[in-house]
């Protein structure tokens, strides 16, 4: 450990709130660093979550970690690509899973479709494993000092117990715990706040043949109308839609009955491969998703993935910004922790643009397919492949962005978009 | 849109889409809602105008407006034709 011979007694350097895949890979990195963190997860794991199909950074952090046999070994599905149903159900567009050689080729790789009550087990597992401690709780509120945060204190089976930290690292996910305790700035609503997402699993949804078979499957319909189908192992499938509120509440149908009835009617091509199902999990429902916090760092801490931003699931950017913002924050914490900056005004500075930059670039990628959807196409096949593709492959950070295709879409959202501050560079 | 412009679009449309059937299409047939045109099919159709008519169409005229129909896609023809080799009037 970094801090040994201080006065304080801190027997850990830094505090996770969460267990989910930001906590763990956040553990994961500072482990490599050399710093033993405590986490504090309120669920007992394994525990349901959504959030199932992986981009292809997330398989190459994962292999980074030397976590590739593991995976392999519990037979998580190989998915090499997006197919994306247009309307009619009969055109299609694929979107392989690429990475960028270190000669700047473009290569096809793979990556992994998740159960996530496994995965986020295994992850967690494997932080102890290497040196993490977890704690079962439920994270209470901050300890503070002078300004900044030094703690922090959580109900567990014994009681309230108060924690101490140099830093405290928010993985809440959507809870936003730091927002909720005002550390942060507040939760504020996020473009798609109005869509909600209705999902379940199944049984006998045909897939593709062959190789393909692990692939995610799009299927859209109209503006923010659209569905998932994510094979999950040999028989069961993640299958969910994605709609306008009002449009699932006008309905006047229950979640099930919904369910149901779009899977029916949504596309053709979608309809065809679930002739012969079985649920084999509740319907569930997502909503209010979508939200950003702003100031999410500051002295003493640090919010890591969902627990400050998470924008829309349409392609599947949700674990990606945990882990990618996971191994920056390991890299930004062991340097404050070994220069004890931790107290500064903004130790984290740098680390929050970059975030805040990456997040932007994919959100502007969003927006600009829901808005032209044409143009996105025209991008994406034609005009700005590479470019496009790098944004899918991760790219998303200033050392790559904004490429000329993200210029554009950034010129033509700003005829329909209310005016907002502009990405911090 | 001048009917050498005419003749080469609907040329252009049937390449993107074989199953279309140029006997039954007139320049006011609605393309999109009739599923004779689906975004893909519309990346195709560009690289045909631009390659048969030498029209260069830029991404902020890849709107639904503008493949409603022929009279719509000969009017973005027109527009995106390099200024000094603009076609005659019909
Ligand atoms: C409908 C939908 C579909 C999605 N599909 C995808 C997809 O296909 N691919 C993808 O990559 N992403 C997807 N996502 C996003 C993805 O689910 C999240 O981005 C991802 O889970 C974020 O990880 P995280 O660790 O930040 O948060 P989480 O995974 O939510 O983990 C947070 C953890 O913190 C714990 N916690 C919270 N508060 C406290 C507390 N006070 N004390 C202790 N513990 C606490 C929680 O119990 C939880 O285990 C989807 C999201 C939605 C809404």
């Amino acid at each position: 450990m970094i801090a040994e011979n201080r006065s304080l007694p801190f027997p850990h350097d830094v505090v996770i709130v969460g267990g989910g895949p930001a906590a763990s890979f956040t553990a994961l990195f500072l482990l490599q660093h050399g710093i033993r963190p405590l986490l504090v997860e309120r669920d007992s794991f394994p525990r349901f979550h959504i959030g199932e199909s992986l981009t292809g950074e997330v398989g190459g952090i994962l292999r980074e970690l030397g976590l590739e046999a593991d995976l392999a070994a519990r037979q998580f599905p190989i998915k090499h690509g997006v197919t994306v149903y247009g309307a009619n159900g009969i055109n299609t567009f694929w979107v392989p899973v690429m990475r960028r050689q270190h000669d700047g080729d473009l290569t096809s790789t793979t990556t992994w479709q998740v159960r996530r009550d496994e995965f986020d087990q295994f992850l967690l597992e494997t932080a102890v494993a290497r040196g993490a401690t977890v704690v079962k709780g439920d994270a209470d509120s901050v300890l503070r000092e002078e300004g900044a945060v030094c703690g922090l204190r959580v109900k567990t089976a014994e009681g309230l117990q108060e924690f101490p930290c140099r830093i405290l690292v928010d993985a809440s996910g959507q809870k936003t715990f730091l927002a909720n305790q005002g550390v942060t700035g507040p939760k504020e609503r996020g473009s798609y706040e109005k869509q909600v997402g209705i999902f379940s699993r199944v049984t006998g949804a045909v897939r593709d043949p062959g190789e393909a078979a692990g692939n995610t499957l799009i299927f859209y319909q109209e503006k923010h109308h659209w569905s998932w189908f994510i094979p999950l192992s040999e028989t069961e499938t993640s299958i969910g839609v994605v709609v306008p509120g009002e449009h699932f509440s006008q309905s006047g149908k229950s979640t099930e009955e919904f369910l149901e009835w779009k899977l029916r009617n949504l596309n053709p091509a979608l309809t065809a491969r679930l002739q012969h199902i079985e649920f084999t999990e509740p319907v569930r429902t997502a909503s209010n998703y979508s939200y950003h916090v702003r100031n999410f760092t500051g002295p003493g801490f640090v919010c890591v993935g969902d627990s400050h931003r998470f924008t829309d699931p349409i392609f599947s950017f949700g674990v990606f910004f945990s882990a990618n913002e996971a191994k920056m924050a390991a890299a930004a914490i062991r340097d404050v922790l070994a220069n004890g900056t931790e107290r500064e005004a903004d130790p984290f500075a740098e680390y929050e643009a970059t975030c805040d930059f990456g997040q932007q670039v994919i959100q502007d990628v969003i927006d600009f397919f829901w808005e032209y959807p044409l143009a996105f196409q025209m991008m994406a096949h034609k005009s700005h492949k590479g470019e496009i593709t790098d944004c899918f492959a991760g790219r998303v950070y200033p050392a790559h962005q904004p490429s000329e295709a993200v210029q554009t879409m950034r010129r033509m959202l700003a005829r329909v978009r209310t005016p907002q501050p502009e990405p911090v560079a | 849109m001048s009917t050498a412009h005419h003749l080469s679009i609907l040329d252009a449309l049937c390449r993107a889409n074989p199953a279309c059937d140029r006997t039954r299409i007139i320049e006011t047939t609605p393309l999109l809602d009739e599923g004779l045109l689906d975004s893909l099919q519309i990346v195709t159709l560009i690289g045909e105008l631009e390659s048969s008519l030498g029209c260069q169409i830029p991404l902020d005229e890849v709107l639904p407006d503008n493949f409603q129909h022929l009279t719509a896609i000969g009017a973005l023809v027109d527009r995106c034709l390099p200024t000094n080799s603009a076609p005659s009037a019909t």
